[in-house]
């Protein structure tokens, strides 16, 4: 049980205490059941309506006992478990955090969301089914041991056909979850179908055929599922059904088979019953139990194996204490630096180097290529997100090692063409306001957007404006370097010829290093120099206006 | 009770055998427990009679029989309720007009589509089960009734007394449920700004501090607010199970005081109200989910009637098509203006009149915001106008033709949805696709199989030529490009300017594009240039 093991990281404590609420809550049950018959029987021995007043006492405080160590178990588990999961969810952001950027962008973001949300949530909302199963099998074990001292024969029919049920019925399980699953594919293909409804609504509105095919399928995928659902439901009461059938041929059995076997067991034959009867709740508890939490158990095994499989993301050097680099540098150059995708066996591998760049303090350089010419990588690499197969990067001539790049990178403020613009400027405290509302101003962006204490008021704007806060939220930074990947793409004409002919030339005058990837043949003119990339190669070409390639 | 009348209304067919064989399975179950105690009680005396043996097997194969067909049948015919319902809303939102679609909300409309639906498909077969339970309860409160009336009453109304405790209490229960899922959206939110902005984390030692430091925030809120509910629950759990337990002991400790003879039936009432205690819990359980199953239905319900009366209001826009395909379109003083929810409007374009003919290529520029894309979906019949005409061929088009009109276009906004099945093109020409994919340089990367693109897990200027190929498949008279250029590389811009466009030219097509790519506006045979929802320039 991945899930005890799991539990077993805070220490030994939350086991035990587990274990002592379990049979608090369980044996507080049994003896209620107990109580109850031995009242009822003596009744109906002795022929007289009367209340046995200290059983009854003994009777409230035993429910008394269940209600408080019941509801004090699984308060103490939940506790625990969500103890747990904070430090796990934590540790596994730690890792995360120190990640490599390629290795990251490799690994495939919907396991590390479903592990961390998806998988804490499963953990999480069933927590009290793992106390529910633990009092269930002592309630079980006790209630069949008390049948033990009434009789054995009886004992030992029961527990064999509660243990030829049970695999019958966990097989059954198995079924109902097969049929999940498929049930499961239908529904995201019908959910598939109304994402197209809904994000293609005007192309549907500007074609009728389309429209109607859209129908048909959804149709039929409805029906689809519908019928897959059918089948789950169906395999779910057939369980179900099974379950109370097995109960009640116990009960047959004890009332009708064993009295024939056992004679003196006869005068015994309603505590048993009233003892099976008693019985069915904490079996179908502990099967229902036993289905949730296999699937909180395999979350449990996905998150610790996530863990293991974050260790190897973490950059070197990343967690350990960083080295400085000269803040007043001269020059950064990328001295014969060669990066390969690893490509599919039997495809080319996309190659970019070697790269040998300099880039002096105070200059403007723009990086042009087609599509695919590898300007993101080349960015990417200069930033040092990712680690060069061959050849490094220096600072005024000092080597880039791992413990240097988080200074080297502290460097640089980036607007990377897939940018993300946070809710909040982490990072930057104590801004001035004045300082944020001009540049605002400048960007032209004072009247959608606002500034309040350290975020931006509104940022679900276009991917053009989102872009004007992303240059603010950099500029903000004071970093010597800044580096733009085609920030010019969303604007419109009169920004654009603002950014090239206005914003660039007086961020320039300002000291700042400016590395820009770029379109814009119209504006080449605005930098000082013009790195060009060609399926991987680099070449420096001249500044001038017009004609490209 | 919505669910009532949508089950007599939409599924009708298998009521009565439900209701029959649902009360056998409640009989069999009362007799079940009869024949328990009998048999308990005859065996102090003598042998088991092999009729009452006989009669034990009948009825739990009764029970078994008719409480499987309840169960299997009604949850098919709440499937098909919900198919019904599912398919009934797509197709009614598909022929709604963009406005009322924008102004309902694609958000709550999908939302209806998919997670009310879901609602209900999850809850429908509890409510079954629970439904069966209660007729259960009935015919075994009429049991106890027959043993020992006050019996029954007691032990019903504190059954009663049960269920009505644990409704209460999951509605309390509510808010903490609230408060726990809003913190765990607070760390899916932090992680998604981890991730998305990763590159960002990694450019910053301090903003990777503040990004980790809010979403350890968040962490320990969520856990406080999950232990928190849980503690509740685990209270109102013991509660619940407590007083199941005070059912039994009522029958011992309190109903002999008050009733004479009673020790004649007092083991027959306690095994009943031992059996009682399992149908109890469950009803108890369900109870609450009716009022959810009851607002999903209703949300279904509302959307459907909001949908029904926009489309009762608007008239029918595929009455008739076109005499002929249009040659030119124009807008003439055209008006259209967005409004808030008073009506007050937000943003107005025009009044504008532009003139588009076959065979010509017109430019639309304008700065962002300018109406350019509004100015599209004018053009494109997508929203009604509020003043002036739409006209094919120097006639207004009217209400009834523009249906005919709209499928006379092929767009691609800029703001396009590329779905990975090819919806609504037939008999696929493969030569064709394959010959398409090729030119715009799409064919190492995806190919068509079965009515579907092998993926559109592509960039947007991947994506945008794929909606292009969709375009020319289509091959209609007007084309309509929102930017198409602009996730292009100077190469395939190239391509795109002076030989995609002249190539649809020479087709006869009418051909509107908005861009920005001032390199390229020689290439028009037209140009408007809109600012502030007006055209204010035209150039030839």
């Amino acid at each position: 049980m991945n899930l005890l093991r799991f539990l077993q990281s805070l220490g030994k404590e939350p086991l035990r205490r587990l274990l002592l609420g379990a049979v608090t809550s369980a044996l507080s049950t049994s003896v209620i059941l107990a109580l109850v018959t031995y009242a009822a029987k003596k009744i109906a021995d002795t022929q007289k309506e009367f209340v046995d007043l200290p059983v009854a006492a003994v009777f409230a405080v035993c429910v008394l006992l269940y209600v408080v160590s019941e509801s004090r178990m699984v308060a103490r588990l939940a506790a625990d478990i969500e103890q747990m999961l904070d430090h796990l969810r934590m540790r596994l952001i730690g890792r995360l955090r120190h990640a490599g950027l390629w290795q990251l962008e490799h690994f495939g973001q919907s396991r590390l969301y479903e592990s961390i949300t998806q998988s804490c949530r499963v953990i999480s909302s069933n927590s009290q089914y793992l106390a529910q199963a633990m009092r269930s099998v002592v309630l079980i074990i006790t209630i069949l041991l008390y049948i033990a001292t009434v009789s054995l024969l009886a004992f030992s029919l029961l527990a064999a056909l509660l243990v030829a049920a049970s695999l019958v019925y966990y097989q059954y399980g198995l079924n109902v979850e097969e049929h999940r699953e498929e049930l499961t594919s239908h529904e995201s293909k019908l959910f598939e179908c109304v994402s197209d409804l809904f994000d293609g609504f005007k192309e549907q509105r500007l074609n009728s055929a389309r429209s109607r095919a859209l129908t048909g399928t959804f149709e039929r995928l409805s029906s689809d599922t519908a019928a897959a659902r059918c089948e789950v439901h169906r395999h779910r009461w057939h369980q179900y059904v099974f379950g109370e059938t097995a109960f009640n041929v116990m009960m047959g059995l004890v009332v009708f088979v064993v009295p024939s076997y056992v004679p003196s067991i006869r005068a015994e034959l309603v505590k048993i019953s009233a003892a099976v009867l008693f019985m069915m709740a904490p079996v179908f508890d502990l099967m229902q139990s036993l289905a949730v939490l296999r699937e909180s158990d395999s979350a449990a095994g996905r998150m610790m194996a996530l863990e293991d499989e974050l260790t190897p993301l973490v950059e070197p050097g990343s967690a350990d204490p960083p080295e400085p680099v000269p803040a007043n540098f001269a020059e950064l150059r990328m001295e014969g630096v060669e990066y390969a995708f690893p490509a599919a066996a039997g495809e080319q591998p996309f190659a970019i180097g070697p790269l040998d760049v300099s880039i002096r303090r105070g200059e403007v350089v723009f990086v042009t290529g087609g599509n695919g010419s590898g300007k993101s990588t080349l960015i990417k690499l200069l930033t040092g997100l990712y680690h060069p197969n061959r050849g490094c990067l220096t600072c005024d001539g000092a080597e880039i090692t791992p413990p240097r790049l988080a200074a080297y990178r502290a460097l640089m403020a980036p607007v990377f063409s897939d940018f993300h613009l946070f809710s909040h400027l982490h990072g930057l405290d104590d801004l001035d306001r004045i300082t944020v509302l001009d540049l605002l101003c400048w960007m032209e962006m004072q009247r959608v957007s606002g500034f309040d204490g350290d975020r931006f008021t509104r940022i679900d704007l276009s991917t053009g404006q989102r872009k004007r806060l992303a240059l603010i939220a950099a500029i903000l930074e004071t970093k010597p370097v800044l580096i733009l990947d085609e920030w010019a793409a969303d604007q419109d004409s009169p920004f654009r010829f603002k950014f090239y002919r206005e914003i660039l030339p007086e961020l320039k005058r300002r000291g700042l290093t400016i590395v820009a990837v770029t379109h814009d043949d119209h504006y080449f003119d605005a930098a000082d120099r013009r790195l060009h990339l060609d399926e991987g190669r680099l070449t420096e070409l001249p500044v001038t206006t017009g004609g490209t390639v | 009770m919505r669910i009532f009348h949508a089950v007599i209304r939409e599924i009708p067919e298998n009521l009565k055998s439900l209701l029959l064989m649902n009360v056998l399975s409640a009989i069999a179950a009362t007799s079940f427990v009869g024949l328990v105690s009998t048999a308990a009680q005859q065996a102090i005396g003598d042998r088991i009679s092999a009729r009452l043996m006989l009669m034990f097997v009948v009825t739990v194969l009764l029970f078994h029989v008719s409480h499987t067909y309840t169960l299997v049948t009604a949850s098919q015919d709440a499937e098909r309720l919900i198919h019904k319902l599912r398919i009934r809303l797509f197709d009614l939102v598909r022929r709604t007009d963009l406005v009322t679609v924008d102004k309902i909300g694609y958000a709550s409309l999908q939302g209806v589509l998919t997670q009310e639906t879901q609602v209900l498909a999850q809850i429908l077969p509890m409510l079954v089960s629970g439904f069966q339970q209660a007729v259960m309860l009935l015919f075994l409160a009429a049991y106890l009734a027959w043993l020992s009336p006050l019996a029954c009453i007691l032990a019903f109304g504190f059954a009663g007394g049960a269920v009505a405790v644990r409704f209460a209490r999951v509605k309390a229960l509510r808010t903490y449920m609230q408060s726990a899922a809003t913190a765990e959206k607070q760390v899916f939110d932090g992680l998604t700004e981890l991730l998305h902005g990763f590159k960002e984390v990694r450019m910053s030692g301090t903003r990777a501090a503040g990004v980790t430091g809010a979403l350890a925030h968040s962490s320990d809120t969520a856990r406080t607010a999950n232990a928190l509910l849980k503690a509740r629950w685990g209270r109102n759990f013991a509660v619940m199970e407590a007083m199941l337990y005070s059912l039994a002991g009522l029958m011992v400790f309190v109903v002999p005081l008050f009733v004479q003879g009673y020790h004649v039936v007092v083991l027959p009432a306690t095994i009943a109200v031992l059996f009682i205690s399992g149908p109890v819990y469950t009803v108890s359980f369900i109870t609450p989910l009716v009022t959810q199953a009851e607002l999903a239905l209703e949300h279904i319900e509302t959307m459907h009637e909001k949908l029904l009366s926009a489309a009762g209001a608007a008239a029918d826009e595929a009455a008739r098509p076109l005499d002929n395909p249009p040659a030119s379109i124009s807008l003439s003083d055209a008006v259209l203006s967005y409004r808030d929810g008073e009506q007050q409007a937000l943003f107005t374009v025009g009044p504008v009149s532009a003139e588009f003919h076959a065979g010509r290529i017109t430019f639309i520029t304008g700065g962002n915001g300018s109406g350019k894309s509004t100015l599209l979906r004018m053009l494109t019949g997508l929203i009604p106008l509020d003043a002036g005409a739409l006209m094919a061929d120097g006639a207004p088009i009217a209400t009834g033709q523009m249906q005919d009109y709209r499928d006379n276009i092929s767009a691609v906004f800029s703001d396009f949805h590329l779905s990975r099945r090819l919806y609504g093109i037939d008999d696929l020409d493969t030569a064709r696709i394959a010959s398409l994919l090729e030119r715009l340089e799409m064919n190492d990367k995806v190919s068509v199989h079965d009515g579907a693109f092998s993926t559109v897990d592509l960039s947007t200027g991947q994506r945008k030529r794929l909606a292009l190929i969709l375009a020319e498949l289509e091959d209609k008279p007007v084309i309509v490009l929102d930017e198409w250029a602009a996730d292009q590389d100077p190469h395939f811009r190239r391509i795109f300017y002076e030989e995609l466009l002249p190539d649809f030219k020479a087709r006869g097509k009418i051909i509107i594009c908005v861009t920005h790519d001032d390199r390229w506006f020689h290439i028009a045979d037209w140009m408007y240039h809109m600012n502030e929802g007006r055209i204010e320039g035209v150039q030839i």
